[in-house]
């Protein structure tokens, strides 16, 4: 940046007009040294959007001056602090090597700060003086801190001390036990299992997530040696440790508690239960499962992906008469019926074709709509037949789905219902699928008695027809 | 049916195109929805494969196909009265506030920048004439991306999904209905200005300055942290000082700009610019 602009960047970072403020803080970000002083003042303006400004510009910054500049701020007040390892975790690694000397700050925050950062950014050239910190720092919180990094470092030397740690103080070995899971190190097993008898209830609980989380069938029976002694939330804990584990075997109890477990807040636990109950084959889990994914409001993108994990956890229960009941219950919501409407389909459930038929008349048009896709996927005469009925189905959607299931299927029958509708058919989208269609079942035939069509008709025919390229449209 | 599968390169490239258009970001356990949701595109423009589909898109400088791009990946599933609590208090609580700190000749500002196909800003619309207010006085802006969707809020007829939670007597006073659909009375139609704007380009955004109330909801799950930061400074740049910002009821700004002074009315988080 040349000096000039620079000089004018600075002079506007303390304008008393905070637009002004704001858009030098913004503009400086380009990477000048000279500016990181005045945007570290900056994070000080009583002017929030200014703040913001700067705390963008030197995560931009990306050099070891701004880091070493920024460290200082560690000893500020809260606000200031949690500014500077919000920016420091952005840098990434180029601030790691000024972490070291801190490592051995008077302070005990500054320590447990730095190695928190180290845990953020996930890398450090020097893990074996985390190592020696977990074993002789006096703070238990940088202790904690220390072994939570070298679990996320994957330093596996520090396995030996990380399960000495197990012994530390609660708050200790917690954070060991979250270090010891991301190994998944057998090693540690025998240690951590040791602790599923220990009288403070929170290890205990920590223990059983983790043994969870490390996924070895060498803790299965361990876990369901304690699940007789445990209280409610206790076994509620084991039973999803052990469908993470894979080994869970289907109790009545631990059927109900895997279905009640599916009105858990936490979408963890969701997963965890359907995941169970689909290993289990629990029919009688279709319905609340279904009913989940039915509340789910599809436009938010992540819901995509529960409404997919739910669908192919029911795909793996199967076809099931408590599946296709939920077309006819009166309780379920719509959208939950047009995802097991889609299930049947895809799962070809031959006796729920008479219930699908009956759903092309629902007061709901998506589940009208699921309906009729739902049966394209059934190859049978009376699916046929009725998908013929519904060429002429006073929904258009549904008859659209219909024209262009009879194309596909080249219903040699369906070819002059269509001739028939093609002249009155109002949508032109849909004339367009009935020319596709009738293309499809007997082009010789379709193309010969073209003259009997107007002149719009006749040309939507012949773009059909012409191979003109991309973008054509009737 | 396309006989291609969609390669995880071309994947890869399709998203960072996409990715430049408009910041939509697309993770890489979206692949499939992808290729379900592009491979329409691709009969329609009668392409045999992915990549001949990013030449064509990359080449046609048309913004219809560009639109059309978009309106597949985005989900444009909106309706009427979408998360009413956060438009009570707008009403009852921040309106007054404005009102109060504003000049008399001046007009409020209100922006639903991702419109979509309307529902949003025409929600707004009749709330205010409900609550007898001079709709002359609201200047109320409508933007999408999607020249697609915001030609189909111009027109104003809505499906019974879309029309779903609007009150009876909103129904009875302003829709006609149609068969299978109901037409928005002209009324409401004429007090919205609706714009083309993409929210991640900062040229486009001047288009709209001193702005009010914001209302930009359930847009920014499409994004990833960069773009939703980017955004957001547009944003917190078209809003005049002491003016509110409205993101989805399941959004946040956490983690993505203090800039903001966030406050809690009844359970609705609301984030002024101070």
């Amino acid at each position: 940046m040349n000096t000039k602009r620079l000089n004018k960047l600075l002079s506007d970072l303390t304008h008393k007009d905070s637009s002004r403020r704001r858009s030098a803080a913004e503009a400086l970000s380009e990477g000048d040294e000279r500016a990181l002083y005045p945007l570290i003042k900056s994070l000080k303006d009583e002017n929030l959007g200014v703040q913001d400004a700067a705390i963008q510009s030197l995560m931009n910054i990306k050099q070891e001056a701004t880091a070493y500049m920024l460290l200082p701020l560690l000893r500020e007040s809260s606000f200031l602090r949690n500014t500077a390892m919000l920016i420091l975790k952005e840098m990434g690694k180029i601030a790691v090597p000024l972490f070291r000397t801190l490592l051995t700050d008077k302070d005990d925050d500054v320590r447990k700060f730095v190695l928190d950062l180290i845990y953020d950014i996930q890398y450090c050239e020097y893990p074996d003086e985390l190592v020696y910190i977990l074993s002789n720092d006096s703070n238990s919180n940088v202790r904690a801190s220390s072994a939570k990094a070298l679990g996320i470092l994957q330093f596996r030397k520090a396995i030996p001390q990380l399960i000495h740690s197990l012994n530390d103080e609660e708050w200790v070995c917690f954070s060991a036990l979250e270090a010891l899971a991301m190994f998944n190190d057998d090693k540690s097993l025998e240690h951590i299992i040791a602790l599923l008898d220990s009288p403070s209830e929170t290890i205990r609980f920590a223990v059983i997530e983790t043994l969870g989380k490390i996924r070895s069938q060498k803790a299965s029976t361990p876990l369901i040696e304690r699940e007789l002694k445990a209280d409610d939330f206790e076994r509620k804990l084991i039973i999803k440790s052990l469908v993470q584990i894979g080994t869970i075997s289907s109790t009545p109890h631990i059927r109900e508690t895997l279905i009640e477990m599916l009105k858990e807040d936490e979408w963890e636990d969701k997963y965890t239960a359907i995941k169970g109950l689909s290993n289990l084959k629990v029919n009688e889990a279709i319905s609340p499962i279904i009913d989940l994914a039915g509340s789910l409001e599809s436009s938010v993108p992540e819901n995509e992906d529960k409404i997919e994990f739910i669908k192919k956890a029911i795909y793996s229960i199967g076809c099931h008469k408590n599946l296709t009941n939920i077309i006819t219950s009166p309780s379920m919501k719509y959208r939950g019926k047009t995802i097991a409407l889609e299930i049947l389909g895809e799962l070809q459930c031959k006796e729920a074709v008479s219930v699908i038929i009956n759903s092309m008349n629902s007061d709901y048009r998506d589940v009208r709509r699921a309906s009729i896709e739902s049966l394209i996927k059934f190859e049978s005469d009376e699916v046929s037949k009725c998908l013929m009925e519904t060429i002429n189905h006073t929904d258009s959607h549904v008859r659209k789905i219909a024209i262009m299931a009879m194309g596909k299927i080249g219903a040699v029958a369906a070819f002059e219902p269509l001739i028939t509708m093609l002249h009155k058919e109002g949508y032109s989208d849909i004339q367009e699928d009935i020319i596709a269609s009738l293309l499809k079942i007997n082009a010789t035939l379709f193309l010969s008695r073209i003259d009997e069509f107007n002149d719009d008709t006749r040309k939507c025919i012949e773009h059909h027809t012409a191979d003109s390229g991309p973008g054509v449209k009737c | 049916m396309l006989n291609f599968p969609l390669m995880d390169d071309t994947f890869r490239n399709i998203r960072d195109y996409i990715f430049d258009l408009c910041g939509i970001y697309i993770s890489d356990n979206k692949k499939y929805l992808v290729e379900n949701r592009l491979a329409k595109i691709l009969t329609e423009n009668k392409l045999n494969s992915f990549e001949e589909y990013l030449k064509f898109i990359k080449i046609c400088k048309n913004g219809n196909d560009h639109s059309r791009l978009i309106d597949a990946i985005t989900t444009n599933e909106t309706y009427f009265f979408r998360e009413p609590d956060q438009l009570n208090i707008f009403i009852s609580e921040i309106l007054p506030k404005i009102s109060n700190q504003k000049p008399e000749h001046q007009n409020i500002r209100i922006w639903s920048s991702a419109c979509s196909s309307g529902e949003e800003p025409y929600t707004i619309s009749m709330m205010l004439k409900e609550k007898l207010l001079d709709l002359s006085k609201y200047e109320i802006y409508a933007s999408d991306i999607s020249e697609g969707v915001l030609s189909s809020a111009a027109k104003g007829v809505y499906s019974s999904y879309s029309v779903r939670n609007v009150p009876e007597a909103y129904l009875k006073k302003y829709f006609t209905n149609n068969g299978d659909c109901s037409i928005l009375d002209s009324s409401i139609k004429k007090s919205i200005i609706f714009k083309r704007i993409n929210l991640i380009d900062s040229k486009n955004i001047n288009l709209i300055r001193g702005v009010d109330v914001i209302f930009c909801r359930n847009m920014l799950i499409y994004f990833n942290i960069k773009s939703k930061q980017k955004v957001i400074s547009h944003l917190y740049d078209c809003l005049n000082p002491g003016g509110y910002l409205f993101v989805g009821a399941s959004e946040s700004l956490h983690n993505v700009t203090r800039a903001f002074r966030p406050s809690v009315i009844n359970k609705v988080i609301i984030y002024k610019k101070v």
